[in-house]
């Protein structure tokens, strides 16, 4: 039925040409409103980390910013230290010491918020779902809270004429007051305090939906306590381990705040280090190699932790 | 079966079975960590005494001092102006970034953008913060435009993402349905929008308007950096004022800017309750 | 008068494709109670979002009056949906749900409001214009659906699955009510459901589905006393398929004949069927159970069950050939007994598989 045929072949262009339309459509409507976003963090954001990178092989201006001269100086000056006379090269472990000594502090901070923070997101998802939410709660409002007057209020109580020693003189437990402001200790303390609630709640996350009676389970098969803890809790946690950890190492690790108020400027980290060549330091260059070496360290961290959570799962299979 | 394997544990019952006994008290513990210093900090503002640590009376003059104080006053300003402004800008440029990303299935360059939106929150903010300042050095020098615009514009960057995140968890959350019958009912795609999709959208968007304005308000390393002479914000003043050594006033206004974002972080966490 | 042609729906790509609609093709009179039937995952929601607009169909027409709608965007055709959780707008009053269509179609003020409170009147909720959806029940958040799919005077108005979420005395008068407004505005309903009783209680004609295909379409009554196949049969109300052998063809009633029995001539579904074993429909309210001996009787067995309940009583007769014959008497049998089944042969139907 030739007629028919013809028919049904205009109405199925019809429908060709609608389904075209509708997607083309689609696609523009989703350009035109992803391109504000695409723009302001695409050049206010991503790029300037490639102006960054070119400073960094830059000469230092006198008054800080730039010379235009290409000099790998910066990098050079990360290990080196170059004699002022004669140009020999001598070795200087100064910043190494200091980029040890943040990445020292930012893993034992991660290990730190691992011991404090698993119980809590445990014990927190362990409540029936009404109190869940208070707890949650209660947790992350500090976070949102200003950073530098989280700090500050650290440093209230650890100074010398801080609550901790004045409670401590008043008790008779000693005489003189301890010295924790400006140790790595305080630093620690401040790091910890700081993140905490970033290894609580993916922690948290990969438990919520946990069946607790699972337990019952393990338990009825003779499992002990611990070796239930061992084969059920913490395969089910691994990769809120895995993020909590991420989501505390990369911040420790560029932290700033913490290490000028409570390490007083004797603990310097990688994030002071930075600030200051950009400010009295006048380097910029070296202050933008240093922040390159530390988003370096920050995206091998990151390719680590991928494989640690990647690897495991892996082998549990 | 039960009745031996209670014999090798020690509690029977799940609720029980629960409970790591340490977790409890170490989860208390941790609780009480995280709100003793801020305590603190707010009980000692009310302090009468200079000390940061003896106490004398009940007193609101280091809040009167504070507020009479012109360096905090424009501070404040400042902070307000930069936050209302970075607010506004990056909650719509949120919004329709959250539309273009969410319930729209899988296209070419969707994981990629929303990992963009995201970037600001995957760097260390001391590395974002010299970025910025190189560029914008050589854009000021280029085009001669000083002023509060590119402290503005740094803010607006680190805020989108925090805008982002609850209105795309609000959109996710909408179902589908009510879309379809506002355009089986007549309305063109931009009627639905404005009739539907947008006021129901609403709480989240407001959630996401409060979390940037809160952001903003806090920041600390990219404002210390990026910020020209003259545009001081609160946090800047305060780190300077501790800088030079403890006193009260801080305490009054730390006390006054924890009040703030307490106030909207509660707001939003309302907001952000689930509804059918 | 809706038509649908050659439609065909898939989903997805490739190997993961899924035949949602395969070659469907019905034609649903104006002004008519149209239902479509079917188990879950038949097609027949799918091809209610088709009419609608929610979906483009993959192939074919669907043409209303004439025109061809089915490339259209949902807002350009004149048809109206009722969706089976509702969709109510929460953030809008009662009033102003169902006014959104004509709001949309801008027409003018006073028209909307009268036409708001002719609506609500129809569904008898006139009181509660100014209420907040979530302050209604079920029922009435039913209704209100119904009165803003109506408002616009749709030419087609679109039922997907709208009772199945009310418990059973709502049901059963919302089925009442729908009847009425249909028969009151004289729109043509397509109503979805997966529950046969409401299909023949509501209906002027079914299009019975299953698995993308249409298996038969007619009036309720045609359904329920002609099934084609075993599908429908099985589908519909309670029914027996027993055992027959195909003699030959008498005009369009077929010869048949039950083990040992002597022929009878019964309707058949299809002509195309050859001499042989066939399956033959029996419903068991037109059975009546007589002694084993009696001549009368077509088919003989066991009674192994009984039910009664009250107005008379379920029995379960098993077959000489195995097969278990429900049957609806008034007065119980003794289990065990061995009985005769007959029944009027104009009741039987020889199936077409």
């Amino acid at each position: 039925m030739p007629g028919a045929s013809r028919i049904s072949r205009d109405a199925n262009t019809t429908l060709l040409m609608a389904k075209k339309e509708r997607s083309r459509q689609t696609r523009r409507a989703r350009f035109l409103l992803l391109l504000p976003v695409l723009l302001v963090i695409g050049i206010f954001g991503l790029f300037p980390l490639s102006i960054a990178l070119v400073y960094s092989f830059l000469e230092p201006g006198t008054y800080g910013g730039v010379e235009w001269v290409f000099s790998t100086d910066a990098y050079v000056q990360f290990l080196f230290e170059r004699d002022i006379f004669d140009d020999t090269l001598t070795f200087n472990s100064a910043y190494l010491q200091i980029f040890g000594r943040s990445f020292g502090l930012a893993f034992i901070t991660m290990i730190g918020t691992l011991i404090l923070g698993f119980p809590v997101a445990y014990f927190i998802a362990a409540r029936p779902p009404e109190q869940r939410n208070f707890w949650l709660f209660a947790i992350t409002l500090p976070f949102w809270t200003n950073l530098l007057i989280r700090t500050y209020s650290m440093l209230l109580i650890v100074r010398d004429e801080g609550i901790v020693n004045l409670l401590l003189i008043n008790m008779g437990i000693i005489n003189e007051p301890l010295e924790m402001l400006y140790t790595d200790g305080a630093v620690l303390a401040g790091l910890v305090y700081s993140y905490l609630p970033f290894m609580i709640l993916p922690i948290y996350a990969s438990l919520e939906k946990f069946d607790f009676s699972l337990l019952e389970a393990g338990h009825d098969l003779y499992a002990s306590r611990v070796q239930v803890f061992r084969h059920i809790i913490i395969p089910i946690t691994r990769p809120g381990i895995v993020a909590g950890c991420v989501l505390v190492l990369i911040p420790a690790l560029g932290a700033f705040i913490t290490p000028e108020l409570l390490g007083g400027g004797k603990k310097l980290m990688i994030g002071n280090l930075i600030a200051l060549q950009f400010g009295a330091g006048r380097n910029w260059p070296f202050g933008s190699a240093a922040a390159l070496i530390l988003m370096a360290l920050v995206l091998i961290s990151l390719l680590i932790s991928l494989r640690v959570g990647a690897a495991k799962e892996g082998s549990h299979g | 079966m039960a009745k031996l394997s209670s014999l090798f544990s020690r509690s029977t019952g799940s609720r029980e079975l629960r409970k790591q006994p340490l977790f409890t008290g170490m989860s208390w513990l941790v609780l009480f960590m995280l709100y003793a210093p801020i305590t603190v900090l707010i009980v000692f503002s009310f302090n009468d005494n200079r000390s940061v640590v003896r106490w004398t009376e009940f007193s609101l003059r280091w809040y009167s001092a504070a507020l009479e104080n012109d360096d905090i006053r424009d501070a404040a300003l400042i902070s307000i102006q930069v936050a209302f402004t970075a607010t506004f800008f990056a909650t719509i440029i949120a919004t329709m970034a959250a539309l273009a990303t969410t319930r729209s299935g899988q296209y070419w360059g969707k994981s990629a953008s929303i990992a963009l939106i995201n970037q600001p929150l995957m760097i260390p903010e001391i590395v974002t913060a010299i970025a910025t300042l190189s560029f914008f050095s050589i854009l000021r020098h280029i085009t001669g435009v000083t002023g509060i615009g590119w402290l503005i514009l740094a803010h607006t960057v680190f805020c989108v993402p925090f805008a982002y995140m609850p209105i795309r968890a609000r959109l996710t959350d909408m179902s589908v349905t009510y879309e379809a019958a506002a355009a089986d009912l007549y309305a063109s795609p931009l009627q639905t929008f404005r009739y539907v999709t947008l006021p129901l959208l609403m709480p989240g968007v407001v959630a996401g308007a409060m979390l940037a304005f809160v952001v903003s308000l806090d920041d600390v390393i990219i404002t210390l950096l990026v910020a020209g002479p003259g545009e001081t914000t609160l946090p800047i003043y305060i780190l300077g004022q501790i800088r030079r050594g403890v006193t009260p006033e801080v305490n009054a206004v730390s006390t006054i800017l924890i009040g703030v974002t307490v106030i909207m972080v509660t707001l939003t966490f309302f907001l952000q309750r689930k509804r059918k | 008068m809706i038509e649908v042609k050659n439609v065909t729906k898939r989903f997805g790509e490739g190997e993961f494709a899924v035949t949602a609609l395969g070659d469907v093709s019905l034609s649903i009179p104006e002004g008519s109670f149209y239902t479509l039937l079917g188990p879950s995952g038949c097609g027949k929601t799918t091809l209610l979002r088709l009419i609608a607009g929610f979906e483009l169909p993959t192939n074919g027409e669907i043409l209303l009056d004439g025109e061809n709608i089915g490339h259209l965007a949902p807002h350009l055709r004149p048809v109206n949906t009722v969706f089976q959780n509702y969709a109510l707008f929460p953030h809008m009053s009662v009033a102003r749900n169902v006014g959104f269509g004509l709001e949309m179609l801008k027409r003018p003020k006073a028209e909307i409001d009268s036409t708001i409170e002719e609506m609500l009147e129809l569904v008898q909720l006139g009181e509660l214009a100014g209420r907040r959806v979530d302050q209604l029940s079920g029922g009435q958040q039913q209704r209100v659906a119904l009165a803003r799919a109506l408002a616009p005077r749709p030419k087609v108005l679109l039922l997907d699955e709208p009772l199945s979420a009310l418990d059973l005395k709502l049901r059963k008068g919302m089925q009442t009510e729908l009847k009425r407004l249909q028969n009151e505005t004289g729109i043509t309903f397509v109503f979805v459901t997966h529950d046969q009783g409401e299909a023949l209680a509501m209906s002027d004609h079914i299009a019975i589905m299953s698995a993308g295909a249409l298996r038969q379409v007619g009036s309720p009554e045609e359904i329920y006393t002609a099934p084609k196949s075993r599908f429908v049969a099985d589908f519909i109300g309670d029914t027996n398929i027993v055992n027959a052998e195909l003699l030959s063809f008498e005009g369009n009633k077929a010869n048949i004949r039950f083990k040992d029995g002597s022929p009878l001539l019964v309707p058949a579904a299809s002509t195309a069927l050859k001499p042989g074993p066939v399956h033959v429909a029996l419903r068991p309210e037109t059975i009546r159970i007589v002694d084993a001996t009696d001549d009368t009787a077509l088919l003989k067995g066991e009674v192994i069950d009984s039910t009664y309940y009250g107005a008379g009583s379920q029995m379960l007769v098993r077959l000489d050939d195995g097969v278990e014959v429900h049957a609806q008497v008034v007065s119980p049998h003794i289990l065990g007994s061995r009985v005769g089944l007959e029944c009027d042969t104009a009741m039987l139907h020889v199936l077409e598989d």
